[in-house]
């Protein structure tokens, strides 16, 4: 739920250079050793990424699943529960850790935890098709190292021929990004950085807040990761100032509003404009309720994110209302969505909650 | 139903696994006609529900067809085994029930931080439990912070949650945009804490062991609030006592206030004449704001310092750097040494 518009771009320059033919360079082949699920994600090639920060690694996997499925994923009511009676447990009993669509097959990879004994699984879903389970046995893949001190992936991107996570650790509430070259290799770890990051709701640089959701971005030929934060800041990174030793000033270009904390982030084109879709938990749902849902969603245009006004300058949604006037929504088909990724050009996969024990798989259109 | 089906039935057994304690189902090889196959089901609370096929690996072995789940089956759940020709016509069925393990309830084992007195800008707090603990949202409507007369503070928590790999240990975070200060979330809201005031941490009865065991009784934790800590922990404010050269005694370091006890085993370091001194551990006391370090080897004689790593901690979220919630564009910050010189004769 994260990647995008500007992932496809990648895409389509790979196929020119033959570079997304190099995302895991010698992998190591047999049982990819994923113990514990975070986040998942993909790169270019079919190349599922599973953050893992419980174990200090991040697994490059690749699923071999590049034929593009045609057909309608439709709506599935109790989507929990049938991923739940797969494993024999009651909805309640399972968690859906978080979801991704693989962009080069439309296939869903969902991350499931089954409570009692902590059993992490990915599972996936094809258009029409079953819950079918995601064996990591005989695999390719690749393991990447995380240094001491990460315990929670957040976010991984694959941008610019980098592999890029955000991360964080228990005790700290600290902005990590971590980078690593591609192609990947199997145990070559990259760099940890800081970075820091103007807070335009306080008006405060501040590395003391972990970035929620990443995703990857191009402006004028040059890469950048946008991520977005707690209350609720959208900033953006420039991929090469991400060097060993350098300090990572990040660029605030917009301010959703206090109270939401980002869950999901992707970016599309429709009618020939391209926006950016982020759900988040809003967590002052109860006593300033946007909707029927604490889960809701904001699109904002893309070209916000090239503006000239940044940080102290950045458009501030519930601020600069006029100005905000149609580059910044919320977008109502939306409320109630706990994870989603984008599917296709038109529309994008979500989990909406039901009854706060199972969640619907629903197809929703791009707003 | 056919006698060659009561008889599939009949021999359609749960059994484990040799050696271990997964289940399994299997049948007879002669009570199982080529190309049949044996499906898992849960068995649902209402009449006649039943739950897709399981996720399950079906192997034909020498004497037995047999059906091992990918995941284990669960603690109190009804599963029903069908057997099915290679149409897909039932042939037999078996249904067993997963006994529940005779477990006491979990038990919260510590708190931290320890003391009963604590900065109204407190971040976090860590809750150890004795085994694993289910994971999920749920937990922070079960988790509560209580004034002195009983009534709830609105949203304290951060909703993220943050267990350790065995799930025995909760970092739970204050909402850290409730602490810093001029954050629109403090500012609406206002502070989680109060200083001068008592509170207690509630957690529900409800909250439950992985394997679905809830605590079964309230688990209450009273504590008093200090004024706000803007204060870093400055390593030049410690009070050292020396152990002796030779020995292996702990050097104990006295600190004016309480440092997060979970980032002090990465965040201290001893240094003899610029090279690491292997550790053995490091225990804390009165209320984390003692330290004993025990070294892995008997001290040398020399010339020491301890270090402070940048990511240590008070309970504010301070560290020998930064306070907490500092504006990077602070010029007061990141002005402090942050080691300690001693010598050992």
């Amino acid at each position: 739920m994260k990647k995008l518009f500007a992932l496809l771009t990648v895409l389509s320059l790979a196929a020119l250079d033959g570079f997304a033919k190099q995302i895991l360079d010698n992998p190591a082949k047999g049982t990819a050793p994923v113990a514990s699920i975070n986040v998942l994600s993909f790169a270019p090639e079919g190349v599922l990424l599973v953050g893992d920060g419980t174990n200090r690694k991040i697994v490059a996997i690749s699923t071999g699943d590049t034929t593009e499925l045609k057909g309608e994923f439709g709506e599935t009511k109790g989507f929990g529960s049938e991923i739940a009676g797969r494993l024999g447990v009651k909805a309640g009993d399972v968690e859906i850790i978080d979801i991704a669509v693989n962009p080069a097959s439309r296939r869903l990879y969902a991350a499931v935890r089954k409570q009692d004994d902590k059993s992490q699984l990915v599972v996936t879903l094809a258009p029409g098709g079953k819950v079918e389970h995601f064996s990591f046995e005989d695999r390719e893949y690749a393991v990447v190292p995380l240094p001491e001190g990460v315990s929670r992936v957040t976010d991984i991107v694959w941008v610019g021929g980098k592999l890029v996570a955000a991360a964080r650790a228990n005790e700290e509430f600290a902005s990590k990004i971590y980078a690593v070259d591609g192609p990947v290799q199997h145990n070559r770890g990259g760099q940890l950085y800081s970075a820091e990051t103007y807070h335009v709701s306080h008006r405060r640089w501040e590395t003391k807040a972990p970035m929620s959701v990443m995703l990857p971005y191009e402006e004028d030929g040059k890469h950048y990761i946008v991520g977005a934060f707690s209350c609720t800041p959208v900033v953006k990174y420039p991929i090469d100032a991400i060097q060993p030793g350098a300090k990572i000033n990040g660029i605030s270009m917009i301010e959703l509003g206090s109270g939401n904390r980002p869950l999901d982030m992707f970016g599309y084109e429709k009618d020939g404009k391209a926006s950016v879709l982020t759900n988040t938990y809003r967590f002052h749902h109860s006593k300033q309720p946007y909707g029927p849902s604490p889960h809701l969603a904001f699109r904002f245009d893309e070209a916000l994110l090239g503006s000239e006004k940044t940080n102290e300058g950045a458009i501030h949604r519930t601020r600069d209302t006029k100005e905000a006037a149609g580059k910044i929504d919320i977008a109502e088909p939306y409320h109630g969505v706990v994870h989603m990724d984008r599917l296709d050009s038109k529309s994008a996969l979500a989990l909406r909650e039901t009854n706060g024990k199972d969640f619907d798989l629903v197809t929703i259109a791009l707003p | 139903m056919s006698l060659a089906a009561l008889l599939a039935s009949a021999s359609l057994a749960f059994g484990t696994v040799p050696g271990g304690d997964a289940w399994k189902v299997s049948i007879r090889a002669e009570d199982a006609p080529e190309g049949s196959a044996i499906t898992l089901h849960l068995v649902g609370q209402e009449p006649d529900s039943l739950g897709p096929a399981m996720f399950a690996k079906v192997t034909r072995q020498e004497s037995a067809l047999v059906l091992e789940p990918s995941f284990p089956l669960s603690a109190g759940n009804t599963y029903l085994a069908i057997l099915l020709d290679k149409a897909g016509k039932e042939l037999g069925q078996a249904k067993y029930t997963v006994p529940r393990k005779d477990s006491p309830p979990p038990r919260l084992e510590a708190i931290y931080p320890t003391s009963e007195k604590l900065p109204a800008n407190l971040l976090k707090f860590y809750l150890y439990f004795d085994r694993s603990m289910r994971e999920g949202q749920d937990l922070f409507d079960q988790i509560h912070i209580e004034d002195a007369n009983g009534q709830r503070v609105h949203a304290p928590w951060r909703r993220l949650e943050l267990w350790t790999a065995d799930a025995k240990r909760l970092t739970l975070w204050i909402h850290p945009g409730r602490v810093k200060r001029g954050v629109n979330l403090r500012e609406q809201l206002g502070p989680v804490l109060l200083p001068g005031k008592e509170y207690t941490l509630v957690l529900d009865k409800t909250l439950r062991s992985a394997d679905g065991i809830p605590l079964g009784q309230e688990i209450r934790h009273s504590f008093r609030t200090l004024p706000e800590d803007y204060v870093r922990p400055r390593p030049d404010s410690w009070v050292l006592e020396l152990p002796l050269a030779g020995t292996s005694q702990p050097l104990v370091v006295h600190l004016p206030e309480p440092v997060d006890h979970a980032l002090v085993k990465r965040n201290i370091s001893i240094l003899l004449t610029g090279k690491k001194v292997g550790l053995d551990r490091i225990e804390a006391g009165e209320g984390e704001s003692v330290w004993s370090i025990y070294p892995s080897q008997p001290w040398e004689s020399g010339n020491y310092d301890l270090v402070a790593g940048p990511d240590l901690e008070d309970l504010a979220g301070n560290t020998p750097e930064r306070v907490f919630d500092t504006d990077l564009k602070d010029a007061s910050s990141g002005d402090t040494p942050a080691n300690v010189e001693f010598s050992l004769d």
